[in-house]
């Protein structure tokens, strides 16, 4: 019969290895460095580097071919009767203004160039030369300005504007046309609402000498008194021109997490992406390097042939790896602290306790991933490949960079069934969007169940067989 | 008669193509220490690794108090100490920590610790981190930590392997002051035939995994008409 005694001892002798083992990390140098140094340096590059205090989302350089042949003179304007309305500016210097005018909003930064009497108004040439500019002068934009620009501004015709828009990638590309979209919207939105309020006076004033007339005369309505006033035809007039102009006038609205609506919330939420690289990293390598660390520091063979088992051992490890990562997560979310994160924890919420469990469990599993290929580690070249298959897991299933919405569907599909990504989804959804542990269940199910499943696929593959992969380290 | 301590009966050991261990037998009395020596890759090595359970053997039984390396090995862990040749130690440790640790692991109190400690001879050096320790304080740490568990059997790997005169005296003088005060047995390997006419009571030379010759070193140097025991080694190695 078992003496349950040697069990409580055996739980003992696993604390003890754990807390040598912990206390064997901390004087190591180049393991404190991987596991709490290095997720700290890439919060603080995020944060300064990627994120800085005032941060725009891009920069763009646009370069402005001025064909335009502008006003017949610098000091010409042009004058529209019944409204006392005065152009003088060209279409350029509009269109400029405009760039300066929403310059450094919705997180853009235009740096606008002017260029002129580059290409004749001849499109092709000016496309040719746009494409020069783009590809080997360092513009992102350009806007060709066509021939007569400022007339047809005047006239009330279409102004035809050439764009061409560099982008390595597609996202790129649909980031910069939507940013210059939003400038050369803002001006026609500017135009036509000038337009429709134009036009509208003019049908008015209109109006208004024909009523002066039907009322006078009477006979050529059949009878006198019409009751619809200037102003209220001016209205109407001006909100059928607006409703010409703008069939669709939507108001737009975000729904963001408070955790992320700003630096602070953002900072924090990469900190937590932080913890789970440090973890991912630290704990599958630790895990990869079971056997191999304790051959190359010369510990294998005694701790083999003493009497702490194979068990206590691997207990005692993952004991130790667990502490080391809380360590590191608190040093790391720490700083991300103290340089402005904001990190949402309601201590009276017992959900953000589960939270917290479930970025252990993603540890756990990452040790457990490591143990599954420690058998094959020979060398500290293949304990490497460790820590770059880690890292690849965190880049590639959202639990660094970038979030999983944005992952192609494939890697997305993975990420879905990959139980650390779904602990962090599940953290993430309970500590930043307030979610309860009933909307997230399914996260946290995958997460469990799947670092169970893996703990049963590594007995089996080490019942009978751990001293044989040790063996051949020996 | 005394139980013996270590009993091997064709023993055989084979790695892939390689016959590493050849159908050898021997037994350790208690309070004996029984030395193996030959030549490199006659085999030494991996008998104590058998010895010590962390190899199973192809054929053959290897009995420590009458319990088998394979069949019971957690039992004869309890009782054993193992000395690998290559033996480290965590380098960010200190000292007295590393023989804590070891201490914990067989369940022993801080007394076992304070015995390492006299064994080790190191005193206040026990307090650096076991990096700044010198190969010969290394390997002194190594044979305290492996003695001060009072094992009923030593197994030793070349235990003054690379150290200078004063520490492989230092060595030679515990390992017999441990067989004297405790009884148990030890059984080593080494190249230094100074050092096993001076430490063992009895030697098996091995070579090409076989024992060619066992005895006493009197009995030895009687048989191969040969004034000390690497005279005999060498003649026997030669006539292989």
């Amino acid at each position: 019969m078992k003496n349950p005694w040697r069990e409580v001892v055996r739980m003992a002798d696993i604390f003890r290895i754990a807390l040598y083992e912990f206390k064997s990390f901390v004087k190591n140098r180049s393991a404190v460095f991987w596991t709490i140094a290095w997720p700290i340096l890439w919060v603080f590059i995020v944060a300064y580097i990627f994120m800085p205090v005032g941060w725009v989302h891009m920069t763009l350089r646009v370069a402005v071919i001025d064909n335009d042949r502008g006003l017949p003179s610098s000091n010409a304007s042009w004058t529209i009767p019944y409204l006392n309305m005065t152009v003088k500016k060209n279409f350029t210097s509009l269109l400029v203004d405009t760039f300066a005018r929403l310059n450094g909003s919705n997180g853009t930064i235009y740096k606008v160039k002017v260029i002129k009497n580059v290409c004749n108004s001849n499109l092709s040439e000016c496309l040719s030369i746009a494409k020069e500019l783009l590809v080997n002068k360092g513009f992102d934009v350009a806007v060709i300005v066509p021939v007569n620009a400022s007339k047809s501004l005047m006239m009330w015709a279409p102004v035809r504007i050439a764009l061409l828009v560099k982008g390595a990638m597609p996202t790129e590309t649909y980031m910069r046309y939507g940013s210059i979209m939003s400038v050369l919207g803002n001006l026609m939105t500017n135009l036509s609402m000038r337009r429709a309020d134009a036009a509208a006076r003019m049908v008015t004033s209109f109006y208004s000498k024909f009523l002066e007339t039907a009322n006078s005369s009477g006979a050529w309505w059949g009878h006198t008194g019409v009751n619809a006033s200037p102003k209220v035809m001016e209205r109407y007039i001006k909100y059928f021109f607006y409703s010409i102009a703008f069939p669709l006038y939507p108001k737009l609205g975000t729904v963001r997490p408070p955790t992320t609506a700003d630096r602070a919330g953002q900072i924090g939420w990469i900190s937590v992406g932080a913890v789970g690289m440090s973890l991912m990293t630290g704990l599958l390598t630790a895990g990869a390097g079971f056997f191999l660390y304790r051959k190359s520091s010369g510990v294998l063979k005694r701790v083999l042939s003493s009497p702490a088992t194979l068990f206590e051992l691997l207990g005692g490890d993952l004991l130790s790896a667990i502490a080391i990562s809380a360590l590191s997560a608190a040093v790391i979310l720490g700083m991300g602290i103290a340089i402005g994160g904001r990190i949402v924890f309601n201590a009276l919420n017992p959900d953000h306790y589960l939270a917290i469990a479930l970025i252990f469990v993603a540890g756990i599993f990452a040790y457990g991933l490591g143990l599954l290929i420690a058998p094959t580690v020979r060398s500290t070249h293949a304990t490497g490949a460790a820590t770059a298959i880690g890292l690849m897991l965190v880049f590639l299933t959202g639990i660094w960079w970038p979030p999983k919405e944005m992952l192609p569907a494939p890697l997305q599909a993975f990420a879905n069934i990959f139980p650390p990504a779904c602990a962090f989804e599940a953290a993430r959804d309970i500590l930043v969007w307030g979610k309860s542990v009933t909307q997230t269940y399914w996260n946290i199910i995958v997460a469990i169940a799947g670092t169970f499943l893996l703990y049963a696929v590594i007995a089996i593959i080490y019942h009978g067989r751990a001293e044989k992969f040790a063996e051949k380290l020996l | 008669m005394a139980e013996a301590v270590v009993m091997v009966e064709n023993l055989r050991k084979v790695f892939r193509d390689v016959v590493a261990v050849d159908g050898i037998s021997f037994s350790v009395k208690p309070g004996e220490v029984f030395g193996l020596v030959g030549p490199n890759g006659a085999g030494k090595t991996t008998t104590l690794r058998i010895l010590a359970t962390i190899l199973k053997p192809t054929e053959g039984t290897v009995l420590i108090y009458g319990m088998d390396v394979v069949k019971e090995k957690d039992k004869v862990r309890r009782i054993i100490s193992y000395l690998p040749e290559e033996a480290g130690a965590y380098k960010n440790m200190t000292g007295y920590e590393y023989l804590k640790l070891m201490a914990r692991i067989y369940g022993l109190s801080d007394d076992a610790v304070r015995e390492g400690a006299r064994l080790s001879g190191l005193g206040d050096a026990l307090k650096r981190y076991v990096g700044t320790y010198s190969k010969g304080m290394k390997r002194r740490l190594q044979l305290a930590r492996a003695l001060m568990v009072k094992p009923k059997l030593a197994i030793l790997d070349e235990p003054s392997s690379g150290l200078d005169v004063v520490h492989a005296v230092y060595v030679r003088n515990v390992i017999r002051e441990f067989v004297k005060e405790t009884g148990a047995a030890v059984i080593l390997s080494s190249h230094n035939m100074l050092e096993v006419e001076y430490t063992c009571d009895r030697v098996a030379l091995i070579n090409k995994g076989r024992i060619v010759a066992e005895g006493t070193p009197r009995e030895l140097k009687e048989a191969f008409n040969a004034s000390n025991l690497e005279e005999v080694f060498v003649k026997v190695v030669s006539q292989q």
